[in-house]
């Protein structure tokens, strides 16, 4: 009888998700507890009999799942093998309101970055990051990850979703893309492995329905395309808000060189939708006079834009010259005087990069009209962060 | 500097349970839950001019008399346990055969009654009790197979046999 319920039960509801669980039916059993406590009692025993308690976790994660509409606060697929992807969501991170965490996914270290936010690596099937962060998980496929991914985007708000160490074959990428469609994701972030020979495969990730996309790339072949053609970069920027665009080299984490972005594209990505562009690969067809006729485009126009580009040392140094800013030396934060009369703010940061003599990186942040404060997304960098007035 | 040498009685502070039984227990021995010790700090409870007649009781809405009689028996029996080092726990082997004699017994109690006890320690945050209790319900499960561990806590299975197959491989995957 219970095969025959389960197989009915498969049938009827997804693997991932399970929609059906009845809260009730689990009665005067280990649901009664708390999911972290659920966890911390599994934390204690050996593998093989985590196989009948994962069970309970996964009644009790569906039961809370089941809720119409979560807030989803990042959701990351890691790939750990190159079949697998592994799906971690996390709910409401600085919640406290129930069990967070609805999550599927496979083996392979925790994200460092979520390591540094406290995240316990116990051993393969169970992490706890917190009191009320707890992560459970199982081996997924690629399919069930997207499949599993396709149902939470379309229930949740998705604030950072995170596609790690990507290796972007048409199949990934059409599975993904499919998954994504209608989702609601604040900002897009992505790792790609892969040696990126055509840029159109990036195209799918501007289809994707975000306010931001950072993407980090990694040329394994010197003579591979550069992955960020014109044309991707104006389809980005008439459509997010905020890109972040990193291209780095098959040596150690030295910038791309590229010649694709000119005074005049430069100036033109600038103009519409996106507010914060940041190019980090150097740009070696900018020049001071062209970078000095985006900031003060930049300063004409409403609202808080920023842009960040790698360009050559002698630019950076003919810009301070047309700024007439001082050079006092790498990392210097360079802030224009404030006029009493003009609530409008900015900051310049030319930084001489970590061990980079060739280029330089030159942020630049326009606060107008009366905003007292900004926050142009982004984790990575402090420059974006609130300024108070 | 001399201070005046004061024979004081032990400072005793008041609980009430959820079915409004009130308990007086020592400061030292509940000082065991961080929930209560957090606030009797904060409400400044420590005032050594406040007699225990006067002063408010504790509300523990989510335990009963029975649990937190219990809750305040263990406490007792731990009281003189050196404070616990959060990180040097973590960093410590799982291991489920290491419950102190006395609480074995302690523990052997029904089912429910166990979980009040868990719901209780994990509310009133006393994690040596919370530890002993979860390893108590990890020797239950231990040695059982699936079946026999969904029999015992009546839980129902949401697996399918095919995931389940998967699992059973992963594990053995796990233990290569």
């Amino acid at each position: 009888f219970e095969a025959v319920a389960n197989q009915q039960h498969s049938q009827l509801v997804s693997p991932l998700i399970q929609t059906s669980i009845d809260k009730m039916e689990i009665q005067r059993s280990l649901s009664t507890l708390p999911l972290d406590v659920l966890i911390h009692i599994v934390s204690f025993l050996p593998l093989p009999d985590r196989v009948g308690c994962r069970s309970v976790a996964r009644s009790l994660l569906h039961a809370e799942y089941n809720q119409p509409l979560v807030n989803v606060s990042e959701v990351a697929l890691h790939r750990s093998a190159p079949a697998e992807l592994a799906l971690f969501a996390e709910r409401a991170a600085n919640s406290h309101e129930g069990p967070l965490l609805a999550c599927l996914s496979g083996r392979g270290p925790l994200p460092k970055q979520w390591l540094h936010q406290g995240a316990q690596y116990r051993d393969r099937e169970l992490t706890t990051i917190a009191h009320h962060h707890i992560w459970c998980w199982e081996e997924a496929r690629l399919g069930r990850a997207a499949g599993a991914l396709a149902e939470l985007a379309s229930s949740a708000r998705i604030d950072v979703l995170k596609l790690n160490q990507l290796t972007l074959t048409d199949a990934v990428s059409d599975e993904l893309q499919l998954s994504l469609a209608h989702a609601s994701v604040g900002t897009l972030f992505a790792t790609i492995n892969c040696r990126l020979n055509e840029s159109e495969k990036l195209d799918w990730f501007i289809q994707v329905p975000s306010r931001g996309l950072t993407l980090y790339t990694r040329r394994k072949h010197a003579d591979s395309t550069f992955p960020f053609s014109e044309e991707f970069l104006r389809s980005a920027t008439a459509r997010l808000e905020r890109i972040t665009l990193h291209a780095k080299s098959d040596r150690g984490s030295t910038a791309e060189t590229t010649d694709v972005v000119s005074d005049s594209l430069l100036l033109s990505l600038l103009s519409d939708r996106c507010s914060c562009l940041r190019l980090l690969f150097c740009c070696t067809s900018l020049t001071a006079a062209g970078v000095l006729t985006v900031i003060q485009h930049l300063r004409s126009l409403p609202g808080t834009r920023g842009f960040t580009v790698y360009a050559k040392s002698e630019v950076t140094d003919h810009l301070l010259q047309l700024l007439q800013l001082r050079p006092d030396g790498p990392g210097r934060a360079l802030e224009r005087p404030q006029s009493a009369l003009d609530s409008r703010r900015e900051q310049i940061v030319i930084k001489d990069l970590w061990m980079e003599t060739v280029y330089r990186e030159i942020r630049y942040l326009h606060v107008g009209g009366d905003v007292n404060y900004c926050t142009i997304d982004d984790s990575e960098t402090s420059f974006f962060k609130p300024i108070a007035k | 500097f001399l201070f005046p040498i004061k024979m004081t009685s032990p400072r005793m502070i008041k609980l009430t349970s959820n079915d409004d039984k009130t308990f007086e227990v020592e400061r030292d021995v509940i000082k065991q839950s961080v929930t209560v010790n957090t606030l009797i700090t904060d409400l400044n409870m420590d005032d050594e001019d406040v007699s225990v007649e006067n002063q408010m009781a504790i509300p523990l809405p989510n335990v009963d008399a029975a649990t937190l009689e219990m809750v305040i028996t263990w406490c007792k029996q731990h009281r003189e346990d050196p404070p616990r080092n959060e990180e040097e726990e973590e960093k410590k082997e799982k291991r489920t055969d290491d419950i102190p004699e006395w609480d074995k017994t302690f523990l052997d109690v029904e089912q429910s009654v166990l979980f009040a006890l868990i719901l209780a320690a994990n509310y009133m945050d006393i994690k040596g009790l919370l530890d002993n209790c979860c390893k108590t319900v990890a020797n239950m499960i231990k040695g059982k197979t699936p079946d026999e561990i969904r029999k015992h806590f009546n839980i129902k299975n949401d697996f399918t046999p095919e995931e389940e197959e998967q699992i059973r491989k992963e594990n053995a995957w796990c233990e290569d």
